[in-house]
C-alpha cells in the first residue's frame, strides 16, 4: 500500500467565523501553524515506517508505549486538532446554543442532570489539568454513559497505553496556545465562553453514530 | 495541694495545654508564602522578554500559584490535625503542583537580570567547559531540551551533588527539579507557553534563543558557588 501523506484539514468555516469569542488572528496561527506543523513533522516522522500507510484515525489505535515520540506527538496532535475543529461551528451572537434533541442529550441528562450540569463538570476538569492538554468526551460500545476525561499532551484515549476505553466525540483543547491571545490567563474566560461556538450537532452525531458503535470518530476526508 | 494537683486541675490543666498547643501550631502552619519581590521593572528584559508577558507571568501565574499554594497547605494543616490520611495524600498533586510554580519561578526572576553582556567567569566557567566542553555547547544543548519539552515544562542546568557536575535535566508541568531529579537548579527556562506566547506565538525557539541575553550569570554562579559547598 502506499505511503499516505497527511494532509492539514480545511477549516469547516471561515477565519473569522468564530469572533468574537476566538478572534481570526488567533485562529490563523492554531490552524495555520499549530496544525500545520504537527501534520508536516507527522509526514517526517512515518516516511519508512509501517503505520505510514493507516488512516490517522487507524494510526492513533496502533500507538502505545515502543511508538516513536516523534510519531506519537504529531498524530496525536494532527487527529486532536481536526476533531477539536469540528466540534467547533460559526458563532452567532446572543445565540443561545442548546443541545438537539437526541440520545446524546438524554445520555447528558443521565449523568449529569442537565446540559448545564455537563459543561460545569467539563469546565471542572479544564480548570483542574495542570499543564497542557485536552478534555475529551467518551464513550464506548459498551459504554453509552458519557465520559469527561482529562488527558495530557497531545495523547488521546483511543491510544493502546492511556487508560480509558472510550472513544473521544468531543474534544477541547486546554493547551495555553488555544486561548492565550485571546484570553491570556484566564482560561475560566475562554471555557464559558467557548460553549457560545460548540457544536453540538457534531458531537450528539459523533456519539450515536461513532462512539456507541465503538468507532474512532473520522476526522480526515480521505 | 494546689488546684493543679486535683484531679478537675489536672484534666482542666492538659485540656487548656493541648488545645492551646494545637492553637499555636495552626497559627504557625497559616504563615502564607508570598509573592516575592521582582528585582527589575516590567521592562527590563526587553526587547527579549516583553513587559507584557513579565506582568502577566509575576502578577497572574506566578501569584496564583502562591495563593493557591497557601489554600493547599491550609487544608494539609486541617487533613493533619484531623489525622486524615486519605486527605493528606489526596492534597499532594495540588501541592506539587503549585509548590513547584512557586519554587520554579522564584527562582526564575533570579536567573534572569537586564542584559548585561556578561559571560560566566572563574569557577562556573571552568565548570561547564569541564561538562559541556564549552559555554556555546551548554546554550546549545539546553536550548535543544528545552524546546524539545513536550507540552508544559521547564528546561534546567543543575547541579549533581554526588558527582559534582554539571547536569542538563527537563521537567514536566510544574515539577521542581530538586525534589524530582536531586539535582540543584541552576538556571532555568519556563518553556510553558504562557511564558514566550504573547511575543513568540507558536515559535518556542526563538523565545529560547533569546533567553540567554538575559540570564544572569551572576545568580547562576552564585547558586553553583552554594550548592557546591553545600
Amino acid at each position: 500500500m502506499p505511503d499516505m501523506e497527511y494532509e492539514l484539514p480545511a477549516l469547516p468555516y471561515a477565519y473569522d467565523a468564530l469572533e468574537p469569542v476566538l478572534k481570526q488572528s488567533s485562529l490563523k496561527i492554531h490552524h495555520g501553524d499549530h496544525h500545520r506543523i504537527y501534520v508536516e513533522k507527522l509526514n517526517a516522522a512515518v516516511k519508512g515506517l509501517s503505520v505510514a500507510t493507516k488512516s490517522i484515525e487507524d494510526m492513533l489505535a496502533c500507538i502505545d508505549a515502543s511508538t516513536p515520540k516523534a510519531v506519537r506527538n504529531n498524530a496525536g496532535g494532527h487527529y486532536n486538532h481536526s476533531l477539536f475543529w469540528l466540534c467547533m461551528k460559526a458563532h452567532k451572537a446572543d445565540a443561545v446554543n442548546p443541545i438537539p434533541e437526541g440520545r446524546f442529550l438524554s445520555s447528558v441528562h443521565n449523568s449529569f442532570r442537565s446540559e448545564e450540569g455537563l459543561k460545569c463538570k467539563i469546565k471542572d476538569a479544564a480548570l483542574s489539568l495542570c499543564g497542557s492538554g485536552w478534555i475529551y468526551l467518551t464513550a464506548n460500545a459498551k459504554r453509552a454513559e458519557i465520559c469527561i476525561e482529562s488527558i495530557y499532551n497531545q495523547d488521546s484515549p483511543i491510544m493502546q497505553d492511556v487508560p480509558g476505553d472510550g472513544v473521544p466525540f468531543f474534544a477541547l483543547d486546554i493547551w495555553e496556545h488555544a486561548y492565550y491571545l485571546d484570553y491570556t490567563f484566564k482560561r475560566a474566560e475562554y471555557i464559558d465562553r467557548w460553549f457560545g461556538l460548540t457544536d453540538w450537532g457534531f458531537v450528539s452525531d459523533a456519539y450515536e453514530n461513532w462512539a456507541l458503535k465503538g468507532s474512532v470518530v473520522r476526522v480526515s476526508r480521505l | 495541694m494546689n488546684f493543679r494537683g486535683t484531679m478537675l486541675g489536672k484534666i482542666l490543666w492538659q485540656g487548656v495545654t493541648s488545645r492551646h498547643l494545637t492553637a499555636i501550631w495552626s497559627i504557625s502552619s497559616r504563615s502564607k508564602h508570598k509573592l516575592p519581590d521582582l528585582p527589575y521593572d516590567f521592562n527590563a528584559l526587553e526587547p527579549y522578554i516583553s513587559a507584557e508577558i513579565m506582568k502577566i507571568h509575576y502578577e497572574k501565574h506566578h501569584a496564583t500559584y502562591v495563593s493557591n499554594l497557601n489554600v493547599a497547605e491550609e487544608k494539609l494543616g486541617e487533613a493533619k490535625a484531623k489525622g486524615d490520611i486519605s486527605a493528606v495524600i489526596a492534597l499532594a498533586p495540588a501541592l506539587r503542583f503549585n509548590g513547584g510554580g512557586h519554587i520554579n519561578h522564584s527562582i526564575f526572576w533570579q536567573n534572569l537580570g537586564p542584559k548585561s553582556g556578561e559571560e560566566p567567569t572563574d569557577d562556573l566557567k571552568s565548570a561547564i567547559e569541564l561538562d559541556f566542553g564549552s559555554i556555546e555547547n551548554l546554550k546549545i544543548q539546553l536550548s535543544t531540551a528545552s524546546i524539545a519539552v513536550q507540552g508544559s515544562g521547564w528546561g534546567w542546568l543543575g547541579y549533581n551533588r554526588q558527582s559534582g557536575r554539571l547536569q542538563i535535566a527537563v521537567c514536566p508541568n510544574q515539577d521542581p527539579l530538586e525534589a524530582t531529579t536531586g539535582l540543584v537548579p541552576l538556571f532555568g527556562i519556563d518553556v510553558w507557553e504562557h511564558a514566550y506566547y504573547l511575543q513568540y506565538k507558536n515559535v518556542r525557539p526563538d523565545y529560547v534563543k533569546a533567553i540567554w541575553n538575559v540570564a544572569n550569570w551572576s545568580d547562576i554562579a552564585s547558586r553553583f558557588a552554594k550548592a557546591k559547598s553545600g
